[in-house]
């Protein structure tokens, strides 16, 4: 069974070409542009790794992971930004993200973190 | 004829001089063209211009007439045909003009002939024709060497297409590689005496030679002498020899085009901006490096700092060490060393970045596969840094360029597929573009897993902070991310690989 993936961004771009290379890479991958909805989506079920964007209308990043974890304790949530010393990166990491990841999204470090 | 007192003088001078004129014209007009028959002159021992006084005579034999030069090495003659009812020259009564002048060497008996066959059949004179020749002394020179002419001029590597000339491009520096012949042999050569055409022998010379001298660095062989190693070629006074070093004086712009020299390069002078500089061994500078681009398969140092400008690099196959590092990218292999403060670079190795006793790291990213030791990272007023350490930058990088060729490749299939509606009549076109884009998506993607696999990682990598790391700076070891939330002192960043976590540990 594949390993499964959901990214939150309010870039559609970035959505759908994430969604084609680690669909060909053999993952599993949702995809969700509204950050309100995020939240809910990954709590429907289980991810072996989330990404959420950390700068996005309605809810930003540090509040959808928190959103995430609470409903979800344990999961593996990295934030996606520009810059890593970005102050909402500090509060997601406070609210239980387990990393940072450089935008628009690192692939070396994503099949790094889902091949353990 | 009018008396001058008639006319005047002025004209009756221009009659005179009309008169002789035409009486010169009719005489050249008979001589050479109505000579009248009769008696030849046996005596061929006159000469030509005995025979042309007797032009005026109605008969006359061939004639020759012999010069020998004045150092005896070569004679010529004019040949004269037969007027009348004359006798051509023979070979014979030639032969016989040679031997009364003694001209006994180096007969050119073919020419001699073909002279004489054709100035009496053609009945024409045959002026300064080499009848003999002498030849010169050889003379005796011991082995020596010579020096490749290729070596002892100004490379320019022109491009003749080019409308204006690079001058960047142009380099007064003589570059060899090992092995390179610089200086051929040649062999000793036995001294030949020579001979005048009266038969006088010449002795040779037996000159001195200057033997060229070789010097550092060049190998002897059977062709000759060549380069032992990679370098500048340098001819001073007779010696030559292999810089392994290019020493640069006057630093480098216009008067040193662009630097590609094979081994080491000292430069003491200023880096013009534009001007690149690619070693095979180490760049050291004695002032500020303004870079623009470096590239070298050891060290880059310099007892000052690097200076970057826009798409600046620095990049060397070994170490880098300098004093400060401004706005520039540099990468290595090995160690780099940096004495004060690292602002706003990219700094990327597969050692470890060390900064000096109070250095500095403002701003900027630093990726360093084996640890970072640093004294103070960022600032109370901001100049928030990045360090990386624990994987191979080299690797990565590729990886995610794959990545972007993956996202311009998708942005282009999006581009296709919306225009199918547009275009339905290249219906068949735009699906086989789009089959051709998916199919080197999914090339890319697949470069991108298989190196991930050889991604280099260090998990003992530590960021040693021997004063403060302030709020905002952001480490990650093997991916594992840390923001430090706020300043701390005389620790080190670890992997807690257990916890998966990047964890402060006092010093």
């Amino acid at each position: 069974m594949s390993k499964r993936i959901l990214l939150v961004d309010d870039d559609e771009l970035v959505l759908e070409s994430f969604e084609m290379i680690f669909t060909d890479l053999g993952y599993e991958v949702l995809t969700c542009s509204d950050s309100l909805q995020s939240a809910p989506i990954a709590l429907a079920s289980a991810f072996d790794l989330i990404l959420v964007d950390i700068r996005m209308p309605g809810h930003n990043g540090a509040e959808v992971v928190r959103d995430i974890l609470v409903g979800r304790p344990g999961s593996r949530v990295y934030v996606l930004t520009a810059y890593p010393g970005d102050p909402l990166v500090q509060m997601a990491l406070e609210a239980g993200a387990q990393g940072v990841m450089k935008k628009p999204f690192e692939i070396a470090k994503i099949l790094d973190l889902l091949k353990e | 004829m009018r008396s001058f007192r008639e006319s005047g003088i002025g004209s009756f001078l221009q009659e005179v001089e009309e008169l002789v004129a035409s009486i010169e014209t009719e005489t050249d007009k008979r001589l050479f063209a109505e000579v009248d028959t009769g008696p030849a002159p046996e005596d061929l021992r006159r000469t030509g211009s005995q025979a042309l006084e007797s032009l005026t005579e109605h008969s006359r034999d061939g004639a020759c007439d012999l010069v020998v030069s004045d150092d005896a090495m070569e004679a010529r003659a004019d040949f004269y045909p037969p007027a009348g009812e004359g006798k051509p020259l023979t070979m014979e009564a030639f032969v016989t003009q040679l031997d009364r002048l003694k001209i006994t060497s180096g007969r050119l008996i073919d020419v001699i002939e073909t002279s004489v066959r054709d100035c009496a059949l053609g009945r024409r004179v045959m002026e300064g024709i080499l009848v003999a020749q002498g030849t010169r002394p050889v003379p005796a020179l011991p082995e020596r060497s010579e020096l490749l002419p290729e070596l002892l001029v100004r490379k320019q590597a022109l491009d003749e297409k080019a409308v204006f000339l690079d001058f960047k491009t142009q380099s007064p520096f003589v570059l060899v590689h090992a092995k390179d012949l610089l200086a051929r042999r040649i062999p000793a050569q036995a001294g030949l005496l020579g001979r005048t055409v009266l038969g006088t022998d010449l002795d040779f010379a037996r000159p001195n030679v200057n033997q060229l001298i070789p010097g550092e660095n060049v190998d002897v062989g059977e062709a000759g002498w060549s380069a032992a190693c990679d370098g500048s070629f340098r001819f001073v006074s007779g010696k030559f020899w292999v810089d392994k070093v290019l020493e640069l004086n006057s630093g480098v712009g216009y008067t040193t085009g662009h630097i590609d020299f094979a081994g080491d390069v000292h430069i003491t002078g200023e880096i013009a901006s534009g001007f690149h500089i690619h070693a095979g061994g180490s760049v050291m500078s004695t002032r500020v490096i303004d870079a623009t681009e470096i590239v070298c398969g050891a060290d880059v140092v310099t007892p000052f700092g690097i200076i970057g400008r826009q798409g600046s690099v620095v990049k060397a196959e070994g170490r880098i060490r300098a004093k400060f590092l401004e706005n520039v990218y540099v990468l290595a292999r090995g160690e780099i060393a940096i004495q004060t403060s690292a602002l706003n670079s990219w700094i990327q190795t597969l050692d470890r970045v060390v900064m000096g006793e109070k250095g500095l790291i403002i701003g900027g990213k630093i990726q360093a596969q084996q640890g970072i030791d640093v004294f103070q990272v960022g600032s109370e007023r901001g100049g928030k840094a990045e360090l990386v350490c624990g994987m191979d930058f080299s690797v990565v990088d590729k990886v995610e360029w794959a990545r972007d060729q993956s996202l311009t490749l998708i942005k282009k299939l999006k581009a296709l597929e919306s225009s199918k509606a547009r275009h339905p009549d290249q219906a068949a076109e735009i699906a086989a573009a789009c089959s051709k884009v998916r199919g080197q998506i999914l090339k890319m993607n697949e470069l991108a897993r298989s190196l991930v696999t050889r991604i280099d990682r260090n998990e003992d990598a530590e960021i040693i902070v021997r004063g403060t790391a302030h709020a905002g700076t952001y480490l990650e070891i093997c991916h594992v991310s840390h923001v430090v939330s706020r300043a701390v002192s005389h620790v080190k960043f670890v992997l807690d690989k257990h916890r998966g976590v990047v964890r402060a540990v006092p010093l």
